[in-house]
């Protein structure tokens, strides 16, 4: 018997749930003349019981596999329910979500369902229902699928907001070990064509107002967190590749979940390590906002992140020669450096500073979190910390927060769903 | 000398003409909801468009925009004392000029631009968190009761995104609602009414409860954090809370 829509739905939307890309931001769109609007700033509709913002209607178009990766639920070598949604359905689903504002749009991934080619085709076939029948501006984010024709991914980026391949492994030798059929050279093949076909299209921009858009939301990537022994640099270093190389919006992270036994991956019953996702977050916002690079924030034999202090204050401590800082005397670029300082709050002292004196009861109500910043401050000639400037007298006062209590901590919700922010 | 007005913004907007042109105010407040106190002078200022419109020209020519976005999100806040802060905030306005707008570290400006900054979050908020439901005959129905008059402020959102869908956003709080239609929409007072769902209805809201609890990943529940984003106190108007809440209820007996 045929499957019906629920049934589908609960077994793809499982399925796609350990993609993290959930962002629906990056786009400003107005409606012309269908259904449906993208805001800049991107919109949660809700979060899910593990506090996940859900944003998209997220779903794999098929889960039947013609793959083994050994990380993967979906693999063709396990032995679970299998299904495929029809283009029909995946838009009747979109619309009805979207009128009734559960959703910004659609997120749709896949596994290989009979080739490449084939799975790229469908979802070409979708974005073709939603765009042209349904008349439907809302946010669309698809899959690039390794392997598939340049052409189909042509077609699709003319259509979507955002695309991604997902590196999930760092490197190639994790690669060859636990996804042998994923060649690197593969999955950077659509990145390389997508990079050039987004800086093509800016470029026309430019002359004709209206020459077609590709992929206006920009590409996303995703990688593993866990799985292999990769360390934080490693993982970090390429990060900073995949943002150079690629001029990638957004690169997610995703704490390993065991779904699979295998001697080649950790036991199932290891946690996700979580708050190590969480501190390459935060690594990877000293490299999209505050100007770091990745030998800054781990140097040469330092392969991972602190799991006690963010990567913030650890790269402050090791470069305490340079700090305190005068408040009303540090350029845009020094401030942000400063712990308890982020782009919101750099920006406001420099913008009173043109008028105004900063006086040290304004920067709280700046949105300065005090409690760090200030030891590593002066404000009008007075150094704000007390006594003397050593890295045992900081962490003294700043008690990190039990080491296991990383729960709640951080909010996955707002490092993935939005582009732009602050820094605790 | 506090100065009444009559809850518009145009109202407000004439007692700060009348505090420059008929006398200086202390304070303002609207007629609805202000205490009489024994000791306080007070008088009601009449609505006067064209001084309104004044203040209105005089704010749009002299300062940034993001002045007068903080001025009017804030004066939809649903804070008892928002007509006083947004007094003294104009009044150093005036005096300042454009530059009022760099002062983040001013006592007075920092009140305002917070307060417009809670209640431009509320709106962004409910873009996401406001649920329609098809009734009978097509159109959609979304209620809500937020803390802040934001209804008008996240109207426009709507009508440009539902196209040529037929809408009624209804804040049941304050009895009123935003009627929309092919792009467009009016405001008009509200007691509400019922309708009966389509026949979809339900079909689709039990798809979004099964996707909802799909996507959650077991291994890493958090409920707090959950908590954080989805205040308990919407999650009466989300559907897919619904069964949380009978479960919450149930534990606390
Ligand atoms: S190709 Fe994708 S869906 Fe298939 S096994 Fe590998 S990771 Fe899973």
């Amino acid at each position: 018997m045929d499957k019906s829509t629920l049934d589908k739905l609960q077994i793809l939307a499982d399925g796609a749930k350990y993609d993290v890309s959930c962002a629906s931001s990056g786009v400003e769109k107005k409606n012309q003349g269908g259904l449906g609007n993208a805001a800049a700033c991107g919109i949660c509709h809700t979060w899910s019981s593990d506090g996940r913002c859900v944003s998209l209607l997220k779903t794999l178009v098929s889960n039947d596999c013609v793959f083994d990766c050994a990380y993967c639920a979906s693999r063709s070598g396990n032995d679970i329910p299998r299904a495929s949604f029809t283009a029909e359905e995946i838009v009747e689903l979109t619309i009805g979500f979207y009128r009734r504002n559960y959703i910004e749009g659609l997120f749709l991934s896949s596994a290989i369902e009979r080739s490449p080619n084939h799975t790229m085709e469908k979802i070409v076939r979708i974005l073709q229902l939603l765009r042209e029948r349904e008349k439907f501006f809302g946010y669309i984010h698809v899959k690039a699928i390794p392997g598939a024709d340049p052409q189909l991914i042509h077609q699709a980026g003319l259509l979507a907001d955002r695309m991604s391949v997902n590196l999930e492994l760092p490197t190639r030798e994790s690669l060859a070990l636990l996804a042998p059929q994923k060649k690197p050279e593969k999955l950077y093949l659509p990145m390389e064509q997508m990079a050039r076909e987004i800086r093509q299209s800016k470029e026309e921009q430019k002359s004709f107002r209206h020459a077609p858009k590709f992929v206006p939301g920009g590409q996303s990537t995703q990688m593993i967190v866990g799985a292999t022994r990769d360390s934080d640099r490693t993982i970090l270093k390429a990060t900073q590749a995949l943002y150079r190389r690629f001029q990638m919006k957004r690169v997610y992270f995703s704490a390993y979940m065991p779904v699979n036994g295998g001697s080649l991956l950790p036991s199932l019953q290891t946690a996700p390590p979580l708050l190590r996702e969480h501190r390459l977050y935060q690594a990877d916002w000293l490299l999209r906002f505050y100007g770091f690079t990745a030998e800054e924030i781990l140097p040469e034999g330092t392969p991972d992140l602190d799991l006690e202090y963010d990567p913030k204050i650890h790269w402050a401590f090791r470069h305490l020669h340079e700090f305190p800082v005068e408040v009303n005397k540090a350029d845009y670029k020094t401030l942000l450096r400063v712990p308890g300082i982020g782009p919101t709050s750099a920006g406001r002292i420099v913008r009173q500073r043109g008028v105004r004196k900063v006086g040290q009861e304004d920067l709280q109500r700046m949105g300065v979190a005090l409690k760090r910043a200030r030891h590593f401050l002066t404000c009008g000639g007075k150094y704000l910390g007390d006594g003397e400037l050593t890295v045992d007298a900081v962490k003294e006062v700043l008690h990190p927060l039990p080491r296991f209590s990383q729960v709640g901590l951080f909010d996955p919700g707002q490092g993935l769903h939005r582009e732009v922010g602050g820094f605790p | 000398m506090t100065y009444l007005h009559d809850g518009t913004l145009d109202g407000f907007l004439t007692c700060i003409y009348a505090h420059y042109h008929s006398g200086k105010a202390d304070n303002i407040h609207a007629e609805k909801g202000y205490g009489y106190p024994l000791l306080e002078e007070w008088k009601v200022v009449e609505t006067v468009d064209w001084q309104a419109r004044k203040v209105y020209d005089a704010l749009e020519e002299r300062f940034p925009r993001q002045v007068f976005l903080d001025v009017y999100h804030t004066f939809l806040s649903n804070r008892e004392d928002k007509d006083g802060i947004l007094l003294r905030y104009l009044v150093l306005a005036f005096k300042v000029g454009a530059d009022i707008d760099r002062l983040h570290g001013d006592p007075v400006v920092h009140q305002v631009k917070k307060t417009g900054r809670q209640v431009a979050f509320e709106r962004h908020r409910f873009l996401g968190l406001l649920r329609f439901a098809e009734m009978e005959g097509k159109f959609l129905l979304a209620r809500f009761a937020p803390d802040a008059d934001i209804l008008e402020l996240v109207a426009g959102h709507f009508a440009d995104r539902l196209g040529q869908e037929r809408f009624i956003i209804e804040d049941t709080k304050r009895k009123k609602a935003v009627v929309g239609m092919d792009g467009k929409w009016v405001l008009a007072d509200w007691e509400g009414k019922d309708w009966n769902t389509s026949k979809e209805e339900e079909g689709m809201q039990g798809l979004w409860k099964a996707y909802f609890h799909a996507v959650a990943i077991e291994g890493r529940k958090n409920p707090k954090l959950q908590r954080q984003f989805v205040p308990l106190k919407y999650r009466s108007m989300m559907l897919e809370f619904s069964e949380d809440k009978k479960r919450d209820t149930g534990k606390k007996s």
